[in-house]
């Protein structure tokens, strides 16, 4: 059974259970009432009967207003014995004889009850004189039976109405729901990722619910094609080698060659090997960082000593392109983290600096603290990142002049300013590096005035133990 | 020191690795004989901590298959069996230690630390080369009398170059016994890491004993 059979159906049955018991409750309520005001009518009655009563000259004498039926009242006067002496009784009225004085009786009947009431009093010069009034209770009176009538003819048509405008309302409402699903079929049942509810403007839940699909399919595709960017990119970065080490082999196995250029060959393809090697193992270190399998092992490390030799290190190929580094590092900069992780986070901004920066350039490094956390700037007066290209560096091989770092690091085994950097696989890594730390990386530039990273980690740190990524 | 477990009781494996790596080794676990020979296969290792009943490959045959390759790396032997038939059987077929479940960890600890320290041929956990005394079970090094304060990184690779005195090792070598499987990459970091430890080794002190051979690697020797 559908959702909106479900709602109609027992939306349907609440209001007619309740509009039924609303109506008995005014039927129970009202007659209830009518028959009090009643039963007031036939003690009046009677009792007013006795003023139009008069004994006179030895004769009882009835006034006509005593004879009318006064709404339906049956007056009949008994003398002090029982006898009847005056007025009616109703035919169909039997029973309730005797005589009781100020009580109202009820005697049953079909379809109904007698009321009854007597009253004696005395009348002067005669003596006791009893009057009776007999009234007939139905349980109904006309204008409840009108009402009840009205109700009956009128509820089916309520009921029916109720149902079929709360179904309308309902399919409507949930009407973007089937297009939603519907949606969804399409994108499982094809490759089509593009495909989106598109909902026209409204401000409720359905609504609401349909953007929020729209949003995580617009999150899911980016995803998947960075996925699909991301295998390419893989793909291509291997390839590169992969060939040249192909056609090396190629050309050093012929019968021509002499040794020396095998050699060349030889160590050629070693340092396209250790190309690859580089690349596999930046690869491994992130999906392992991804899937929280790179342990940390936090230390009390000495951030500006560390600081310092990582500068030396990088020297060799900041000298290659004349550029000067400078360290600016406020002393005792101790701090709780992964050494390793710490010397990588600094090998990879570094060489970064030095990768993009200018000939005869500067690389500055600055290292401060606050209270609780290392500050660390990297800036250089390089070639600078493009405003629409800041957000993308962080993603995996993504690289601003591929063609430039591709050459700076398709050297030897002990060239090459960094392990990741050149494979555009620095970044990411000194993200995750901070975000692992419980700090963050940010990243501001000016193309062709230079760039800056700023990183701030904790001083202390904290295990976690959500995945940091 | 990186050592290798195996052992197919997966609990127990936990336990043991996180027990050993608290102990600053660098441990790669696995859980069957299968795993442990590529294990052995892919990487070199200082000691390994072999249990003899496991699925696919058995302990033993995985040791006999190790002996016949000419792999020297020391084996101590995990097992339930303690009947002297089992350990002789297990002593013969190339193992170097022999330790019975259940076990305490300090004893286990004890004789890892016993079979690297017949492995380097010393008489004690300590090195000392000139002033230079490395105290392996304290994890402490002096230079003369002034104590040196090391990261364990920077203690791990250093114990690494003492154990292999005047042999030069590669920074691939370095990277493969100082750090396990769950890391990779980054061979500058060993750059740094050396330069660091000559900085705090051998500055202002004579004579000079981290050596760098160019397009090799590092020596630590007189």
């Amino acid at each position: 059974m559908t959702i909106r059979k479900k709602i109609t159906l027992w939306y349907t049955a609440f209001m007619a259970l309740f509009v039924v018991l609303a109506l008995c409750l005014l039927f129970v309520m009202a007659s209830g009432r009518i028959l009090s005001d009643t039963r007031t009518r036939l003690k009046d009655t009677v009792l007013r009967s006795f003023d139009e009563i008069e004994y006179d000259d030895g004769v009882l004498t009835f006034d006509d207003d005593l004879n009318y039926l006064g709404a339906g009242i049956y007056l009949s006067v008994y003398n002090s014995d029982g006898a009847l002496i005056y007025g009616r009784i109703p035919s169909s009225f039997s029973g309730a004889r005797l005589l009781t004085m100020d009580r109202i009786q009820q005697v049953p009947f079909s379809g109904g009850v007698w009321y009854v009431y007597d009253y004696c009093q005395a009348v002067p010069g005669y003596g006791d004189l009893w009057v009776r009034g007999i009234l007939f209770w139905s349980g109904m009176d006309d204008s409840l039976s009108t009402l009840l009538l009205f109700s009956l003819v009128l509820f089916p048509f309520f009921v029916l109405c109720t149902a079929l405008g709360g179904y309308s309302i309902i399919r409507r409402a949930l009407k973007p729901l089937s297009s939603m699903s519907e949606t969804a079929r399409r994108i499982s049942g094809g490759n089509d990722l593009t495909q989106r509810i598109r909902l026209p403007e409204g401000a409720d839940e359905v609504h609401g619910l349909a953007s929020t699909f729209d949003q995580m399919m617009d999150r899911l595709q980016a995803s998947f094609e960075q996925e699909k960017q991301f295998t390419s990119d893989v793909s291509h970065e291997l390839r590169t080698p992969v060939a040249v080490i192909l056609s090396q082999c190629e050309y050093a196995v012929r019968d021509d060659v002499s040794d020396s250029e095998r050699l060349e060959a030889l160590s050629s393809i070693r340092s396209q090997a250790n190309r690859m090697s580089g690349l596999l193992s930046g690869l491994l270190t992130l999906a392992r960082a991804d899937q929280n399998r790179l342990p940390l092992h936090p230390e009390r490390i000495l951030l500006n000593d560390l600081a310092a030799i990582v500068c030396e290190e990088q020297q060799e190929f900041a000298d290659a392109k004349k550029i000067a580094l400078h360290l600016e590092a406020d002393p005792d900069l101790w701090m709780e983290a992964d050494e390793s992780m710490m010397i990588r986070l600094l090998i990879n901004l570094i060489s970064n600096a030095v990768r993009y920066g200018r000939e005869n350039g500067n690389v500055w490094i600055r290292l401060s603290r606050d209270r609780d956390h290392i500050l660390g700037r990297v800036e250089d007066d390089g070639i600078g990142i493009p405003e629409d290209q800041l957000d993308l560096i962080w993603n995996r091989f993504y690289q601003v002049d591929p063609s430039r770092s591709a050459k700076a690091s398709g050297g030897g085994a002990t060239s090459g300013p960094a392990g990741e950097g050149g494979y555009g696989l620095g970044l990411p890594m000194v993200r995750w590096i901070a975000k692992a730390h419980g700090g963050t990386v940010s990243v501001a530039s000016h193309p062709g005035e230079g760039t800056v990273f700023a990183f701030r980690i904790p001083r202390f740190f904290e295990e976690k133990g959500d995945d940091p990524s | 020191m990186r050592l290798l477990v195996a052992e197919d009781e997966r609990d127990l494996n936990a336990v043991i690795t996180k027990t050993l790596i608290k102990n600053h080794y660098s441990v790669d676990s696995c859980f069957d004989g299968e795993e442990a020979l590529s294990c052995l296969e892919m990487a070199e290792y200082d000691a390994v901590v072999l249990d003899i009943m496991m699925p696919k490959i058995s302990g033993l045959t995985v040791l006999k298959t190790l002996r016949a390759a000419k792999n020297r790396v020391p084996v101590l032997l995990l097992t339930a069996r303690d009947s002297v038939a089992d350990r002789v059987a297990g002593l013969d077929a190339g193992a170097d230690d022999y330790l019975v479940k259940p076990f305490s960890f300090d004893e286990l600890l004890a004789r890892i630390r016993v079979m690297l320290r017949r492995e380097s041929g010393r008489p004690d956990n300590c090195f000392r080369i000139a002033d230079l005394t490395i105290d392996c079970d304290a994890r402490t090094v002096f230079r003369g009398n002034t104590p040196i304060a090391l990261s364990s990184r920077e203690f791990s690779i250093l114990e690494y170059l003492a154990g292999n005195q005047g042999i030069v090792l590669s920074r691939d070598k370095i990277e493969q016994h100082i750090w396990n499987y769950d890391y990779e990459g980054g061979s500058n970091v060993v750059d740094v890491y050396i330069r660091y430890l000559r900085k705090k080794i051998d500055e202002g002190h004579t004579p000079k004993l981290i050596h760098t051979v160019r397009g090799a690697g590092y020596v630590l020797k007189e």
